[in-house]
């Protein structure tokens, strides 16, 4: 499972803190340091924050990886976390007394249903970590509600989704980042700038790795006796998804319903970091690829520019999970999560910065934080995970039909293939809508 | 993955990869997955036929997926082959279903020890799946339902008249219009915030079809009437963007507001509205706006992007307070080109180093192909901090241009330029420096100069390989 926090901790060697990046950076000459200083300096965050100027925030459905999320919004001092909900008994408790002996109070409030939490006036933001079934409702929902959202990856269920969610978020002028924190790690940024700045002069083809590219489907298991509401709520569980009976095993919550049961896998779960970054690398973060051909294992893609996508699992030069690589007709350059960077010539690396392995999100949860006051565009906002997510489910609706589609970006609809129309939406589950 | 699932389950996993396969026809799918919702066939087998239609099913399978609408079970199912079936049939079913669910009897039966907290009395579900119907309405778009919904308007249950308001939105022409303002003056206040959500999809749908006019009004309505804050905000957004350059007025409004939430607004409005006469109003705004708030008009200012705003974002970054100094060098470093070479060179000699290290960081990434050049000639004549700053720059873009004129720095009596030297050819030095640097060894008769060309050499040749060995043998 990527991602995990455990991991992510570890990696990253627990003492990773953003002061001593910062340091490290600024030594090396490193990446992007003004949005960190201007935050320092311009936007009051001078040691102490006085309780005026903290974001309050609330978190919805924080597992395994929503309480490592939280830890890295915690560890900001211009945070207060006040309330946890989630339909698990268990892990709403074990988010209040994380809170609790943080702010050694008994503050945190807990809820089991979203809706009481969003209706808290005094919530600024929140930190939305349920599975995938319900995150674009949930950060709908949000927004409506004038909450600045973070939301875990796989953001969207289908390609009307994540239409739906950029509009939402246009609509109601909220603050959104998906948490595809490799958008704010060093050595993934390096390699996107690089594209982006014309060093590997002109982009021919972008790799990326989602890691298990096959559709799956969710279904229908046997019944079991429900649990007590108070312990698991599993109406609120399942949320938008179709109705169906309660079996524990649909309650890891990560794979439940991801991609909306026709189509998800791995295209989904890691393109929604690797596929990003070849987006943002091709500066298509409002734009997605116009043709998809499942080839052997792999799936290529091709953009209106001409520049190829290539999702694929094999030949990588061994960077760690979630690599991308970037070929332009001048250079290239691989990365993944070990944080180390190979090109085809040391000039391309010379302005590299000091090595962050293990993909934290505390950078990530920094900009957004950063970008709540100063009500700019996130790193990851709504914009650039909708095309993202996007070309991810088209990918995986080449997947499922095993041909090749094409796509108009424009219009976000499929060229003359109603079958593959018919899989950019499903309808929800009453009374959830979008 | 699932041991023990039904066959339900291997069904799913089996399904329209299968066909493909199989090179099944479309239409004898559909027949199949028709006689699936007919049968006696186990629950899960009828949900997953259900979805499948999605894919398959025709017109001919809407009276097949209709009756489920009324069954607590299979109604979410059902409305997915229903969200997506081409054509009139599923319109007129959810029409149907609409207008019939309040007068007669649900199925449920689904056991209470399995079903999870379902609503338990038959009002209360009929509602619940009521308001699905009405949720698929307005995906679908459907404009002959649109008497239907602002009739469901008055329902007595808030969150059949909720969904029935969101869905005219999404419908979003005159005649849902009309509906919608007519029932946001008179709303209860418990339902006004979800009519104010239905308002402004409309009126976004209206100005995505040129209806200005009718737009401008129901937004206008939002902004003015009593709602939580979220959505008078969503309504003055909706009033300023849809009036564009007259909108102004407006939005100069909320910059100047002391509510934080209006300010927040502002600044995010003043990235989207376009036109010059909005980069002049906001850049007006920067000039006269309190300390605390020019950082942030400042960063709304270079979002913009535009040359009017690149101006004001140059002269930012030369001469300011350095809060604002520092949004001006963020934004350069986002957007900047060859331009702000002069106004980021000047920057990076500031013995700040909140100033300097941003600026060195934007300068080594400015792009344009004419900066190397311009590098490379301002380094002969340079001195102390800019001499440091140049080659500082010059080697973290790569130029190996500049590598003669560094490896000369290499016995500058400034020993923070003769480091910087030292740093750059580390980073960028080849076996040419090698050679050089081992020739100005020679040469030179003093220590300090010795010892430091010494340790670049040692880092070089680490870096360089074997190539290095020729030229250090002729050392003595």
């Amino acid at each position: 499972m990527n991602d995990s926090p455990n991991a992510a901790c570890k990696r990253s060697g627990n003492n990773l803190t953003r002061r001593r990046f910062l340091k490290s950076t600024l030594k090396a000459g490193g990446l992007l340091l003004a949005p960190q200083i201007v935050r320092g300096s311009v936007l009051g965050l001078n040691g102490t924050v006085p309780p005026s100027e903290r974001i309050v925030l609330g978190g919805i459905g924080l597992g395994h990886r929503g309480t490592y999320d939280l830890s890295c919004f915690m560890g900001e001092p211009d945070v207060q976390f006040v309330a946890v909900c989630d339909v698990k008994a268990k892990r709403r408790n074990a988010i209040k007394q994380k809170a609790d002996e943080k702010y050694a109070n008994k503050d945190c409030a807990t809820y089991r249903d979203l809706r009481d939490l969003l209706a808290r006036n005094d919530i600024d933001a929140v930190l939305i970590a349920t599975g995938p079934n319900w995150h674009a409702t949930a950060a709908t929902l949000a927004a409506e509600a004038g909450k600045d959202v973070y939301c875990e990856k796989p953001c969207s269920k289908n390609i009307a989704q994540s239409l739906q969610l950029r509009d939402t978020f246009r609509r109601t002028a909220r603050v959104f980042q998906a948490g595809t924190q490799r958008r704010s790690l060093p050595n993934f940024m390096y390699a996107v700038d690089l594209a982006r700045r014309g060093k590997l002069g002109k982009l021919q083809t972008l790799y990326a790795h989602p890691d298990g590219l096959a559709t799956s489907m969710s279904g229908w298991a046997p019944p079991e006796p429900v649990p007590p509401k108070e312990e698991v709520d599993w109406d609120i569980y399942l949320g938008p998804a179709a109705w169906r009976p309660f079996n524990n095993k649909w309650l890891d919550g990560f794979n439940f319903e991801k991609g909306g049961g026709l189509t998800g896998g791995g295209c989904l779960e890691w393109g929604s970091h690797c596929v990003d970054l070849c987006q943002w690398a091709n500066d298509a973060d409002r734009t997605a690829p116009i043709e998809y051909e499942p080839q052997g294992d792999q799936l290529h893609a091709r953009y209106a520019n001409g520049v190829k996508l290539i999702m694929r699992d094999n030949g990588w030069i061994g960077l760690g999970s979630c690599p991308v690589r970037f070929e332009g007709d001048t250079g290239w350059v691989e990365t993944g999560d070990d944080g180390d960077l190979v090109a085809s010539a040391p000039a391309l690396l010379a302005n590299k910065s000091a090595k962050v392995s293990g993909y934290p999100a505390n950078f990530h949860v920094r900009n957004f934080l950063d970008c709540v006051k100063s009500r700019a565009q996130t790193r990851a906002n709504a914009e650039a995970a909708c095309q993202s997510h996007i070309t991810c489910h088209a990918a995986n609706v080449a997947l499922f039909l095993k041909r090749k589609v094409r796509f108009d970006p424009v219009n976000s609809e499929f060229i003359g293939d109603e079958q593959a129309n018919r899989l950019r939406s499903e309808a929800l589950r009453e009374p959830w809508g979008l | 993955m699932f041991a023990g699932l039904g066959l339900a389950f291997a069904f799913a996993l089996a399904g329209p990869a299968c066909a493909q396969d199989t090179a099944t026809s479309a239409k004898e799918q559909e027949r199949a997955l028709i006689q699936v919702l007919r049968s006696d066939a186990p629950p899960g087998e009828k949900a997953i036929a259900c979805k499948k239609l999605a894919i398959y099913g025709t017109g001919e399978a809407v009276p097949a997926l209709a009756p489920l609408l009324f069954d607590e079970r299979f109604a979410s199912w059902a409305r997915i082959a229903l969200e997506a079936i081409p054509g009139p049939a599923p319109d007129k079913a959810l029409r149907q279903a609409a207008g019939d669910l309040r007068g007669r009897p649900v199925v449920g039966g689904i056991d209470s020890s399995i079903s999870g907290d379902l609503p338990g009395n038959n009002s209360e579900l009929q509602a619940r799946l009521l308001v699905g119907v009405i949720n698929s309405i307005g995906v679908r778009r459907d404009k002959e339902a649109v008497n239907l919904l602002a009739h469901k308007l008055n329902d007595s249950d808030a969150a059949v008249a909720a969904a029935a308001a969101v869905s005219l939105g999404k419908i979003g022409d005159p005649q849902a219009a009309a509906a919608l303002r007519r029932a946001l003056a008179k709303a209860p206040a418990t339902l006004r915030p979800a009519i104010a959500e239905g308002c402004v999809r409309c009126a976004d749908n209206l100005l995505a079809e040129a209806r200005r006019a009718d737009a401008i009004k129901l937004y206008d309505a939002v902004r003015q009437a009593a709602l939580p804050r979220q959505k008078i905000l969503e309504g003055i957004r909706g009033s300023i963007l849809a009036r564009g350059s007259a909108g102004i007025p407006l939005l100069m409004e909320a910059l100047r507001s002391n509510d934080r939430q209006y300010f927040n607004l502002g600044l995010r409005v003043a990235r989207e509205l376009p036109g010059r006469d909005a980069t002049e109003a906001v850049a007006r705004e920067f000039r006269q706006a309190a300390a605390d708030r020019r950082p942030l008009l400042l960063l709304a200012l270079g979002d913009r992007a535009d040359a009017t705003a690149r101006a004001v974002v140059m002269r930012a970054a030369g001469n300011s307070e350095k809060p604002v100094r520092c949004a001006a060098i963020e934004i350069l470093d986002r957007s900047g080109d060859a331009s702000a070479l002069g106004v980021l060179l000047n920057d990076a000699t500031n013995e700040d180093p909140e100033i300097s290290q941003p600026s060195l960081a934007a300068l080594a990434r400015l792009p344009g192909g004419n900066v190397d050049s311009e590098l490379v000639a301002r380094l002969p004549d340079s001195s102390g901090r800019m001499r440091e700053a140049l080659i500082t720059v010059a080697a973290r873009r790569g130029v190996e241009r500049a590598l003669p004129l560094i490896v000369r720095s290499v016995g500058d009596p400034n020993a923070e330029t003769r480091a910087a030297a030292i740093q750059a050819l580390t980073l960028l030095g080849g076996k040419n420096e090698v050679a050089e640097l081992t020739r100005a060894l020679e040469k030179s008769r003093i220590p300090d100069e010795r010892a430091h060309i010494e340790k670049v050499l040692v880092a070089l040749s680490g870096r360089v390989g074997p190539t290095c060995v020729p030229p250090l043998l002729a050392l003595n």
